[in-house]
């Protein structure tokens, strides 16, 4: 597998080239601009965020795999390959990779004459340096399996594993980790990593000013960044908790973008003529796990049962009620993956889902035992589907639990025998379904857990392909899970912006690229 | 006064080494916080890594020591969140909070008497029964509720005034009324109490016989006794006002220690929570006998020793 851009010669390439490396040799042109007609930046935008940012995140060695992690990374720093307009395995620092037949070795080609904000350039040490030094989700997984990274040449990194690892790629995308982001090396060994992240260098768009934590980043164009010179001179992102602040500040002009608009707030930015509603995919899916499955002595155990579960579910009037602009679904994948098998979502039927269970031996409907609603904000959204169960007789017992508890109890698998809730956020199917099925799950089919074995171990892309569609179909056929409804992100945009900044949906929910956004005058 | 001073300053260090001993317990006991800032399914080499940054895999009694050790050096450890020095986010929240409680405690203190004044002096006017509605109006509402109102007149409507944020006077003007409306109706009803209480002593009646004027009395002679009760609770809602502007601090976006409880209990960012709660009753311990020492120079009867 290899992937190249090539760039097309035309006619007066080579004369208008010349032309302008005369002009920079005598001083007429300023060297280094990346695209000599391009405008200098100019203007300021705000934007009113909702979510908190983390210093960590300013460094992509510790950066939270989430994408709310990423907004930092996109701003101030550039990657090996990321998610980009152009699709989700986009080069960028690597200008193309090649990946050997058995998996095992990625060769990545490295672009030429990139500049990190310091002034040093970009080189295969970077490279390895920032991959060996990465210390977050996964590292320990990644490094297990990694038998060396060289330098073939300073603009040729091989990364060398000791067994095929075919999703090598999907590890580097929003969602999963951040071990393909660039640091500089020099610079990272001259002020350390409490140094970095007080005054982070990276090689992208946005060269870092300021972070004050719990208030605001603030970043300044980049003009020798090596994709396009920054449009806009100066991006601020100010954290505003609360939606009505939000709403406020950009209805004032304070701010120029108020993320997360929902609810009432989404109605009031539709009716506001001064304002403009962008409501840019998620590229989360939400569902309901079903951890009692595996109990043969739980209702749940029965596919019957489950599939029930699903028709009693209205989930377009869901989706209109919590998440406005979003569609009911019926599996996990995002729209263009590949290897997903897409399934339409299963219409409201209750009368239907109480045939179901009246076959399956629950005529007078049947107790389901605990329902974990996801957390704090999202309680509504959860008690409604326990509302719609009992309306065809599954009573759940739902417990409202609040973020920390919430996240704890997923991930320490404490909620075992019941259901709850869910989302799933990985950037390709396979890795949300090991994230529900895989290892590290509540448990598995035995037939689909040796599928899952296989997968891992295929470095076939024709035969994972194959595996990974026969895991989807036993897992629909069976009711493993309960998709509901896909999620967006609503943003009020004031007048200063121009165009549809989200150009990375569904991966990226946030206004990236940044050096595509565009001011009015 | 010395003697009395110094037994409540080791009294106050006795009260804040029980709070940090229960704010310590409380931040452990429950979920552990290391599955908070894991990656979905991590394993256990992950979450012992994030433990192992956090100094969670210690036993308690030494997490204990360790904590303390380092909190007489100032030294609160790493947000787990903000992946900052807590010491150096809590000094940087430090002034805002500092201004807006100032600011906030200077308008319900000036309203509050004031308002309490006229109400105990000229009982039954218009304008004591305005100012007396006027304030428990502003204890009847939330305050979060009374912040987005302001945003909506004075921000939205009239747009005189800027709708979050924090750097100008500007910014100030409506944390600061939000909160110090809530807080003017207890020294409202307090001043008022407490005047008419003293206005009907012997020492007011001889002032009186004197012939000293009306404004004399209660300015230079009344006033002084009568507020000994309002600097007690105005000493305790410093603190409060410290932990309770959270709403106000929300709506307004206004980065004070307040905020950061919050979000602290919210990420479960243990270390953050430890500090600040820690910080505000150590601010409480200290206020208080401020307040204490003040009672002797308003009321030269109060001695100590």
């Amino acid at each position: 597998m290899k992937h190249r851009r090539r760039a097309a010669i035309r006619p007066g390439y080579i004369l208008r080239l010349a032309i302008a490396a005369i002009l920079v040799l005598g001083g007429i042109l300023p060297s280094g601009a990346g695209d000599a007609r391009a405008a200098a930046p100019s203007g300021v935008l705000k934007e009113g965020i909702h979510w908190g940012l983390s210093a960590d995140w300013l460094d992509p060695a510790t950066c939270i795999h989430t994408v709310t992690g990423h907004l930092p990374l996109y701003f101030l720093h550039d990657a090996l390959i990321k998610a980009m307009p152009e699709g989700t395995f986009t080069p960028s620092l690597a200008e193309s990779y090649t990946i050997s037949p058995d998996s095992k070795v990625y060769e990545f080609k490295l672009r030429k004459n990139v500049k990190f904000h310091n002034g040093d350039t970009m080189t295969a040490e970077d490279v390895i340096f920032s991959f060996w030094r990465y210390k977050a989700a996964q590292a320990k997984t990644i490094h297990d399996k990694t038998e060396k990274v060289e330098a073939v040449n300073p603009y040729l990194v091989r990364i060398q594993f000791k067994e095929p690892f075919p999703d090598f790629l999907e590890y580097l995308v929003p969602g999963v980790t951040t071990i393909g982001w660039i640091v500089p090396k020099k610079y990272v060994e001259k002020v350390g990593d409490a140094g970095f992240k007080k005054h982070p260098i990276g090689a992208g768009p946005y060269k870092f000013v300021e972070f004050v934590a719990g208030q605001r980043l603030v970043g300044e164009a980049f003009e020798q960044y090596w994709r396009k010179t920054p449009q806009v001179k100066r991006i601020e992102f100010h954290i505003i908790s609360e939606p009505a602040t939000r709403l406020a500040m950009v209805k004032r002009g304070e701010m120029d973008v108020a993320t997360l608009m929902q609810g009432v707030f989404y109605e009031d930015v539709k009716k506001d003529p001064k304002l403009r509603l962008l409501a840019p995919l998620s590229p989360t899916r939400w569902l309901v796990y079903i951890t009692s499955q595996w109990d043969p002595k739980s209702p749940w155990a029965d596919p019957r049962v489950r599939k029930a579960a699903s028709l009693a579910i209205d989930r377009k009037t869901l989706a209109d009620i919590h998440m406005p602009g979003c569609d009911p679904i019926g599996d996990l994948a995002l729209d263009g993956d590949a290897t997903a098998l897409h399934s339409p979502a299963d219409s409201y039927d209750p009368a239907a889902a109480r045939k179901l269970l009246a076959e399956a031996g629950y005529p007078k409907g049947l107790q389901g035992g605990k329902f974990y609603p996801y957390e704090g904000g999202y309680w509504p959204y959860g008690e409604q589907i326990a509302n719609y169960w009992k309306a065809v007789g599954i009573n759940m017992d739902t417990t409202l639990l609040d973020r920390p508890a919430w996240m704890a109890m997923r991930e320490g698998g404490k909620m075992k025998g019941g259901l709850f809730i869910d989302l799933a956020s990985a950037p390709t199917i396979s890795g949300r379904l090991s994230y529900l099925f895989g290892t590290t799950s509540y448990g598995n089919d035995p037939d689909i857990k040796a599928l899952w074995d296989r997968f891992q171990k295929e470095s076939s892309a024709k035969v994972r392909k194959e595996i990974l569609a026969d895991v989807q179909k036993k897992i629909q056929e069976r009711t493993m899970f309960i998709p509901l409804t896909s999620t967006n992100s609503p943003a009020a945009f004031g007048p200063k912006v121009k165009g549809n900044p989200y150009k990375i949906q569904p991966l990226i929910w946030f206004t990236a690229p940044f050096e595509d956004i565009e001011l009015v005058n | 006064m010395k003697r009395y001073i110094i037994r409540r300053f080791l009294f106050g260090i006795v009260v804040i080494w029980i709070v940090s001993v229960m704010i310590f317990l409380a931040t452990r006991i429950g979920p552990d916080p290391a599955l908070m800032i894991a990656s979905p399914g991590a394993d256990e080499a992950e979450l012992s890594a994030i433990r192992d940054r956090f100094g969670m895999n210690d036993p308690l009694p030494v997490q204990y020591f360790i904590f303390i050790k380092k909190a007489l050096q100032a030294d609160f450890g790493e947000s787990l969140y903000y992946g900052l020095p807590v010491a150096e986010i809590v000094w940087q929240r430090l002034p805002a909070s500092l201004l807006l409680v100032g600011t906030a405690q200077i308008i319900a203190l000036g309203f509050g008497i004031l308002a309490g004044v006229l109400a105990a002096r000229k009982r039954g006017s218009f304008t004591s029964n305005l100012l007396r509605w006027f304030s428990f109006m502003g204890l009847s509402m939330p305050n979060f509720w009374i912040a987005m109102m302001f945003i909506l007149v004075f921000s939205v409507k009239l747009e005189l005034l800027p709708t979050g944020g924090y750097g100008t006077w500007q910014h100030l003007v409506m944390p600061a009324l939000s909160l110090g409306w809530y807080f003017s109706a207890g020294y409202t009803r307090l001043t008022e109490s407490s005047l008419l209480q003293v206005l009907n002593t012997e020492y007011i009646k001889l002032c009186r016989v004197k012939g000293l004027s009306e404004f004399a009395i209660v300015g230079r002679h009344a006033l002084k006794n009568a507020l000994i009760p309002v600097v007690t609770l105005a000493g305790m809602n410093i603190v409060l006002m410290v932990s309770g502007a959270v709403a106000v601090e929300m709506v307004f976006a206004w980065p004070g220690l307040g905020l950061l409880m919050y979000h602290g209990a919210v990420y479960r960012d243990f270390n953050v929570v430890q500090a600040v709660i820690l910080f505000i009753s150590t601010m409480m311990v200290f206020v208080n006998l401020a307040v204490d020492v003040l009672y002797a120079y308003l009321d030269p009867r109060i001695r100590y020793d």
